[in-house]
């Protein structure tokens, strides 16, 4: 058999369940489709409460109140893992999806239409699918330098947060700056 | 005990007694919320009353107990529990404890009427001209 063979990598990538953990529980969360994603981001784009704890599934939100209770960091914890479960969401960097779904938001009248009447239903379509073509509708709607600076609005972090980096991607920016 | 600043907590009243409460972070309303409107479609779903009164029972015990942390003074959820028992405060007036002290605008009546506009003082009437009459026409002949 090929070593490979039965390896989804989408599937990893883009799970159709999110799940994430967050004080020491795995939570479940409820959302399906985009639109229902889009829909707990705009709840709370910046700390993202609509998703954690309110995209927790319905069996699990006792649980969820329980443990708001009694941790005093529990707001910090909940951005953070809202953060990772965003990420899975949309199978990219989660800043990446909350600059796009944000923007998508702003003109939701105009980039949802222009979306339906190319098909691509928001309410019927995964996140990762609909972000996919979201953003070809967007990216293709400018020219060269316009498309670069989106691409760069998206790629934006918000302040303050920090990027994990790896070993070898830290010796190299070592070996980089040692050779400057 | 930890310091709070005072954006963090709020005053309001509860059966004619001014009480201090923490205010309860968006993600917390928003859990709450999420396990209200459970317990909520449970009740009024549910056909066996012994479900319907296991659920009543539980959205009490829920506020209550989330409510219970948010007392910033001890004697002040003595003071309410006792209340509550002796049935002069009941579920409705606890949740003020989760309004983070913003207060709700009585909605105006539609027939109610409208604010008065600023209007450039009036002038006196002109006397309107007297109409004649057949018998004036004839004293005038």
């Amino acid at each position: 058999m090929h070593p490979g063979r039965g390896v989804d990598v989408f599937q990893s990538v883009r799970p159709t369940q999110v799940r994430v953990v967050c004080f020491d529980t795995e939570w479940t969360l409820y959302p399906d489709s985009a639109y229902d994603w889009l829909g707990l981001l705009a709840a709370d784009l910046e700390q993202l409460t609509g998703i954690l704890p309110g995209g927790v599934c319905a069996d699990q939100c006792e649980d969820m109140l329980r443990v708001a209770l009694s941790h005093d960091d529990r707001d910090d914890r909940w951005t953070y893992a809202a953060r990772v479960a965003l990420g899975r969401a949309g199978g990219r960097d989660w800043w990446w999806v909350r600059n796009l779904a944000r923007r998508c938001i702003q003109g939701w009248p105009y980039i949802n239409g222009r979306l339906l009447l190319a098909g691509v239903n928001a309410k019927t379509l995964g996140f990762p699918e609909w972000l996919d073509a979201a953003y070809m509708l967007l990216w293709s709607a400018q020219e060269g330098k316009d498309q670069v600076l989106f691409d760069l609005e998206l790629n934006r972090m918000p302040a303050g947060v920090a990027v994990r980096r790896d070993f070898s991607q830290i010796q190299a920016m070592g070996e980089a700056f040692a050779a400057d | 005990m930890v310091a709070m600043a005072d954006e963090d907590i709020f005053e309001t009243t509860i059966a004619g007694r001014i009480m201090w409460f923490k205010k309860s972070s968006e993600g917390q309303l928003i859990a709450l919320q999420r396990v209200l409107n459970r317990l909520r479609t449970q009740f009024s779903t549910a056909e066996d009353p012994v479900v319907r009164r296991e659920a009543a029972t539980k959205l009490g015990a829920t506020v209550l107990d989330v409510a219970e942390s948010r007392f910033v003074d001890p004697a002040d959820r003595d003071w309410v529990e006792e209340q509550m028992l002796l049935g002069l405060v009941d579920i409705p007036e606890i949740m003020k404890i989760f309004s983070n002290g913003a207060v709700r605008e009585e909605p105006q009546p539609d027939d109610a009427p409208p604010p008065a506009k600023k209007t450039a003082a009036k002038r006196s009437p002109k006397a309107a001209p007297a109409k004649k009459t057949a018998n004036a026409s004839r004293a005038r002949r």
